[in-house]
């Protein structure tokens, strides 16, 4: 009977120096480290900005709507890199989200045995230590020559829709999009199976209890409850898709074009960089990349700002949605 | 419980502590022994178009010589300058030479710069044609209209009137070129832009390290273009002859000036006969961009070793001029040949040879040759 008072009485004392000292530490070293990463940030914006500015001054606007890229006369647009950017990351992307929501759903739902789980679940997040380079091998020696048969019957046989205007050569939009999809594939699918693993199992047994399907429960209940996380994981996969090089840089092409063909050849912004950074000589060379680089970081925070905004949205309208779900 | 786990890994983070010990301890003592402190290492970079030669022969010269280390990094003609220039490297190399604009940026204090061309190597348009035998031979107005896109398919009159003996597909032509900027593009559009001269066209690419292709698609790298024709059928492209070479690809015979179609050959005989008589100017920034000779093959270039007339570091010096010295040598001239490239002329290894003496350790500045 003496033992807990005395314990209870050890839990209850006031805060010794130590702990305040602790604590305090604690919240200021928080701080600085959130700080730390918006001043990075800050300052990588800074700095490309300022080197950028001879650019930025001598072409403006011009320089996103143009299409030609000539170092040797000075002039410089990325039309064609925006445009192959944006193409092969939503390729990827909507690929990506398909994959990677329907294998979390699979991973979650209790469709296959635990040990199973924790298997294909690990092998997934595997995928995402594959080093970018060993993608692009992947990609040009089994990608392309698999998939080129049936681009290329495409291209023959429906060749009038402009998706298949061109024949698959070797490199080009479909096979980088591809690759991509894959490499952002683990992001997706691992955040996607958090978000409807926290799905209150109440919520689940409710609808189950109510006569809901399997099927009726993870579209009326699951999905619609997890959306949040899931366009949090969509996004996150874009932002990667937007910034990825070196698989991009082997497989889409270099070419500067603007084709509506799958098949076409292209260029992306991270490759345009990766291309020319290293030998880039005059301010003005230099510059022409920066804005090039400070373009695709604009590209990639109206991504994460437009998918915040889905969200926001989304998630007012989160409990009229699960009520209905439920509901029915 | 939670004791009894935290124990057991503590145990393992032990085991593994041992491990990173055993392994690391070894490591350290190698590198502890291994650097004696009359060991030099000199870094270069620059040009991918030499390196194979290169790196072979900076190997075999620290095989000879255990106490001089010498690195270098293919990273591009471009890089190679802008690393030189910056003093990161004791010395550069590019396919492209220098233009007056590069050097004017060398800091002061390297005395000027002497460009050493310590090797020459073959341009070769290398393809990927399906189903034909033996080499497609091309004329002048074949492989320039290629490379302007005036000839589109393999097919074409042009390129068949040449060929005979073969039967060529009807495949689309892709043209294939480096996505960097690099050495062996401005050694192969100055032969393109001379060619054209001769033949009244307008060459509209230009001449550059990096220039505007009109559909084409690019790789990084002698090694990447040379990758990217294998994959792609139809595809031609400009390589090295070493890389087209490691690679399998068949290469094209081109005429050159004198109408002669000519092989390029791994014995360097037709590049040889390429370097012969061009003029050697002061700065031996040789150019041969159309060869005369009936047996050249038509797309020749030296390529340059770039370093400061003069160092602040004797040793340095010292080392990099007994380097250079030695890779002239007839023994390493007949490795060059044996990689693919081109032997130097003798009056050319000559003039290298003074050159190199000229190299000074002294503040005071030496006047070039």
């Amino acid at each position: 009977m003496k033992t807990p008072t005395v314990e209870r009485r050890s839990i209850a004392r006031p805060p010794t120096a130590r702990d305040l000292a602790v604590d305090a530490s604690f919240k200021w070293a928080t701080r600085a480290f959130a700080a730390f990463s918006a001043v990075v940030v800050t300052l990588i914006v800074i700095l490309i900005s300022k080197e950028a500015m001879p650019a930025i001054l001598k072409y403006g606007p011009s320089f996103v709507v143009s299409r030609h890229w000539d170092a040797g006369k000075g002039q410089f647009g990325i039309l064609p890199e925006i445009f192959g950017t944006l193409l092969t990351s939503s390729i990827g992307v909507v690929l990506a989200a398909v994959f990677g929501i329907a294998g979390a759903v699979f991973l979650t739902e209790e469709f296959i045995p635990l040990w199973l789980e924790n298997i294909l679940k690990n092998v997934i997040t595997l995928l995402a230590a594959i080093p970018s380079v060993v993608y692009g091998l992947w990609g040009i020696f089994v990608v392309i020559p698999a998939i080129r048969p049936t681009c290329n019957w495409l291209h023959a046989h429906m060749g009038w829709i402009p998706l298949f205007r061109t024949p698959l050569l070797s490199v080009g939009i479909l096979p980088a999009a591809l690759v991509l999809a894959i490499m952002i594939l683990p992001t997706v699918t691992a955040i996607s199976r958090d978000a409807i693993a926290a799905v209150d199992p109440l919520l689940r047994e409710a609808a189950f209890g109510m006569g809901a399907t399997r099927w009726e429960t993870i579209w009326g209940v699951t999905l619609p409850t997890s959306r949040r996380g899931i366009y949090g994981s969509i996004v996150l996969g874009l932002g990667r898709a937007l910034g990825e090089t070196m698989a991009l840089a082997m497989l889409v092409g270099s070419a500067n074009v603007i084709s509506p063909s799958l098949f076409s050849p292209a260029d992306t912004l991270a490759a345009l960089l990766a291309n020319k950074f290293p030998e880039a000589a005059s301010a003005l060379d230099l510059g022409a990349l920066m804005y090039a680089a400070l373009v695709l970081l604009i590209l990639t925070l109206l991504v994460n700002v437009g998918g915040e905004w889905i969200m926001r949205r989304d998630s007012t309208s989160k409990s009229a949605v699960g009520e209905k779900a439920v509901s029915k | 419980m939670v004791r009894a786990s935290g124990g057991r890994r503590s145990m393992i983070s032990l085991r593994h502590l041992h491990l990173l010990l055993a392994f690391a301890l070894p490591m350290l003592g190698v590198q502890g022994c291994a650097a004696p402190s009359d060991e030099v290492t000199l870094q270069g970079s620059g040009a991918t178009f030499p390196a194979p030669l290169y790196k072979r022969w900076f190997l075999e010269y620290y095989q000879q010589n255990h106490a001089i280390r010498v690195n270098y990094s293919p990273i591009g003609s471009g890089a190679g300058i802008r690393q030189f220039t910056s003093g990161l490297v004791s010395f550069g190399a590019s396919d492209a030479g220098m233009s007056e604009k590069e050097i004017s940026r060398l800091p002061e204090k390297y005395g000027g710069v002497l460009l050493l061309p310590m090797t020459a190597g073959l341009i070769v348009l290398s393809y990927n044609v399906p189903g034909i035998s033996g080499p497609i031979r091309l004329s002048r107005s074949a492989y320039l209209n290629i490379f302007l896109r005036k000839t589109t398919n393999w097919n074409a009159d042009e390129i068949a009137k040449s060929n005979p003996g073969l039967s060529l597909p009807n495949q689309s032509i892709t043209m294939v070129t480096r996505a960097d900027s690099s050495g062996t593009t401005y050694a192969f559009t100055s032969h393109m832009a001379a060619v054209s001269k001769a033949m009244n066209v307008e060459w509209t690419p230009g001449v550059d390290k990096s220039v505007p292709w009109k559909e084409s698609i690019a790789a990084q790298g002698n090694d990447g273009v040379a990758a990217l024709i294998q994959l792609t059928p139809g595809a031609i492209g400009y390589v090295e002859f070493g890389y087209a070479k490691l690679a399998g690809l068949p290469m094209a015979a081109l005429e050159n000036q004198s109408h002669q179609f000519i092989l390029p050959d791994g014995k360097g005989k037709s590049g040889a006969k390429a370097l012969e008589g061009a003029t050697v100017p002061n700065d031996l920034q040789i150019r041969a961009p159309d060869p005369t000779s009936a047996e050249a093959y038509p797309i020749v270039t030296y390529t340059w070793i770039l370093v400061r007339k003069h160092y602040e570091d004797k040793r340095d010096a010292d080392t990099l001029k007994a380097l250079l010295l030695h890779c002239l040598e007839d023994g390493q001239q007949s490795l060059a040949q044996d990689l693919g490239y081109v032997t130097l002329p003798s009056a050319v290894v000559a003039r290298l040879r003074a050159a190199i003496q000229t190299i000074t350790t002294t503040p005071q500045r030496m006047q070039q040759p």
